[in-house]
């Protein structure tokens, strides 16, 4: 039987895979420099998670979480239509301090720095995830479900036109493609799949607060997407489950807790600075970017 | 009737004015070439037909061949105005790089692969193809790009993803992906610019090629012996106006074209 630690980080895992996956099919295939990612991932969590504590069955959460990150992807992306690249990593960073900003202030919906205790987890059709091990099968099935939907997408059409926006914007406007309406609408599944992800998170660990969706949290994402390689999808997973499991590792050394956070960040930041030096496109990436 | 009717475009760019009342027309199935010395304007006429920038003031008519009007494009997208049939050839590459080269012509067929739903999952909406039509479609589409490219002895580059392309490969693929894009008016921005000898032979054969099938096209090129070989007309500009229209014969005589040449 599996260890009860060790469970615990194959579901980390299994919500980071899908975390990691969801930003890369927009910064990895559409070439959307955003960093304002957690802000989805917050607000799946917090939606799920909400709508759970008035009574709401788990399905509806999961999907509404997922709805919610869309429909603000949607917004985010008619605000931004106009810029891209650098600008756009300022104006997405932006978003998530107000969304962190809104959790933090919004007392009577969220509680603000207190948090959101109590969440329940999942029941499926009279079924109930209440130990970690069935909790992980249904974040295995999901995380799978994820990647062969988003796996389909990539090698659609459509994925091609998201590759052609990315390599050349106004090539692709020239043969005649919408690219807001794509870029706009990549976006949006990035969102929801990281709404998903929010949703599992908070269901699993069953207390949420702001400190968890601060815009810090994008630097283990964007690393995993990077040392995995941007438009590589098994180069994804493969890095979510190196960076999540250096840096346990470090547990075992022996430092004490008050080092053992900055630690991590080093860990990401050496292993980000040595994939960038010796292996510029990642695990698996075929993506070079100009 | 022309296909493209330019009237008095202005364009500046802070002090200069790049584009100075300009007026001309394009013919149906004939090659017009637009010539004149560097920093003339040509590009920018290029990018203002194209929707890439807008123009100060002046009206660009596109003559639409289904409903046998002239269309005012002068303020609309590139996006629309490439699907009101105007396709492109830039004078750098513009391919997508991380893509195949097969893939790269796939995407200018047409826009179906905008539409999410049935691209990804082959489902049906109204007025859509069924999935197993898109799919015969792609096979017919993939084959139309195999013998493209084979044509212009490209066919083992076919799954190499086009940053691997030589320079002169790359003029060639962009033309082809600028022919299979549904049109019926090619502007190429110095199609042969760069390329060996023995390419220009080859692209010079294909414009004769395509305007013997009807193809309307204007073109932006600086070796003379080219363009006053393969063109029907001549359009010389300077300064950001014309200053000379006509055959090539006319122009290669033309005192106003020598003095702004020698200039």
């Amino acid at each position: 039987m599996l260890s009860a630690y060790f469970i615990h980080l194959l579901i980390l895992i299994g919500i980071y895979i899908i975390l990691a996956l969801a930003l890369q099919l927009a910064l990895g295939y559409s070439g959307i420099l955003n960093l304002g990612h957690i802000a989805f991932y917050g607000l799946g969590a917090y939606t799920s998670a909400l709508l759970a504590l008035s009574g709401w069955p788990f399905l509806l959460c999961f999907l509404a979480g997922g709805a919610v990150a869309m429909g603000s992807a949607f917004l985010l992306s008619l605000i931004t239509s106009k810029i891209k690249g650098d600008y756009l990593a300022l104006v997405t960073m932006g978003f998530c301090f107000v969304i962190y900003s809104l959790m933090l202030n919004l007392d009577e919906l969220t509680r603000g720095p207190l948090g959101l205790p109590g969440i329940p987890r999942p029941t499926i059709f009279g079924f109930s995830f209440s130990d970690n091990f069935s909790y992980l099968i249904l974040v295995t099935i999901i995380a799978g479900l994820v990647y062969l939907i988003i796996k389909r997408i990539t090698d659609s059409p459509f994925g091609k036109l998201l590759e052609a926006v990315r390599d050349n914007e106004l090539a692709a406007k020239i043969l005649g493609k919408d690219t807001f309406k794509v870029k706009t609408f990549s976006l949006a599944l990035s969102a929801f799949f990281a709404g998903l992800a929010g949703s599992l998170y908070a269901h699993y660990i069953t207390f949420i607060d702001p400190s968890s969706f601060s815009l810090m949290q994008i630097i283990p994402i964007a690393s995993i997407v990077i040392v995995g390689g941007l438009a590589s999808l098994p180069g994804t997973v493969l890095a979510t489950v190196v960076l999540t499991l250096i840096p346990e590792a470090l547990r075992f050394v022996g430092f004490p807790s008050s080092i053992l956070g900055p630690m991590r960040q080093i860990i990401y930041a050496l292993v980000l600075l040595l994939i960038l030096i010796y292996r510029p496109k990642g695990f698996f990436g075929k993506v070079e970017l100009e | 009737m022309e296909v493209l009717k330019i009237e008095n475009l202005k364009k500046h760019f802070g002090g200069v004015q790049a584009v100075d009342n300009c007026s001309f027309s394009v013919e149906p199935g004939k090659i017009t070439a637009l010539i004149g010395p560097n920093g003339s304007g040509k590009t920018t006429v290029f990018n203002l037909i194209s929707g890439i920038i807008r123009p100060d003031s002046g009206k660009i008519f596109l003559y639409n061949p289904f409903l046998f009007k002239d269309k005012n494009i002068t303020h609309l997208p590139p996006d629309i105005i490439s699907n009101f049939g105007v396709s492109r050839v830039f004078q750098q590459s513009h391919l997508f790089a991380n893509l195949t080269v097969e893939e790269n012509l796939l995407l200018a067929f047409n826009n179906n692969d905008q539409n999410f739903w049935s691209s990804v999952f082959g489902l049906e909406s109204w007025g859509q193809k069924s999935a197993s039509a898109e799919t015969s479609t792609r096979q017919s589409q993939k084959k139309i790009v195999a013998e493209y490219l084979a044509l212009f002895r490209l066919a083992h580059m076919a799954e190499k993803p086009a940053r691997d392309l030589s320079f002169g490969q790359s003029r060639l693929v962009e033309i082809l992906r600028s022919l299979i894009n549904p049109h019926h008016l090619l502007i190429l921005d110095e199609p042969i610019a760069g390329v060996t000898p023995e390419l220009r032979d080859m692209i010079k054969k294909l414009l004769l090629e395509l305007k013997e099938k009807g193809e309307t096209i204007l073109l932006i090129e600086h070796d003379m012996n080219f363009t006053l070989n393969v063109s029907d007309r001549v359009i010389v500009m300077d300064a950001g106006q014309v200053i000379a229209e006509g055959t090539p014969d006319e122009i290669r005589h033309n005192p106003k074209v020598l003095e702004a040449y020698l200039d």
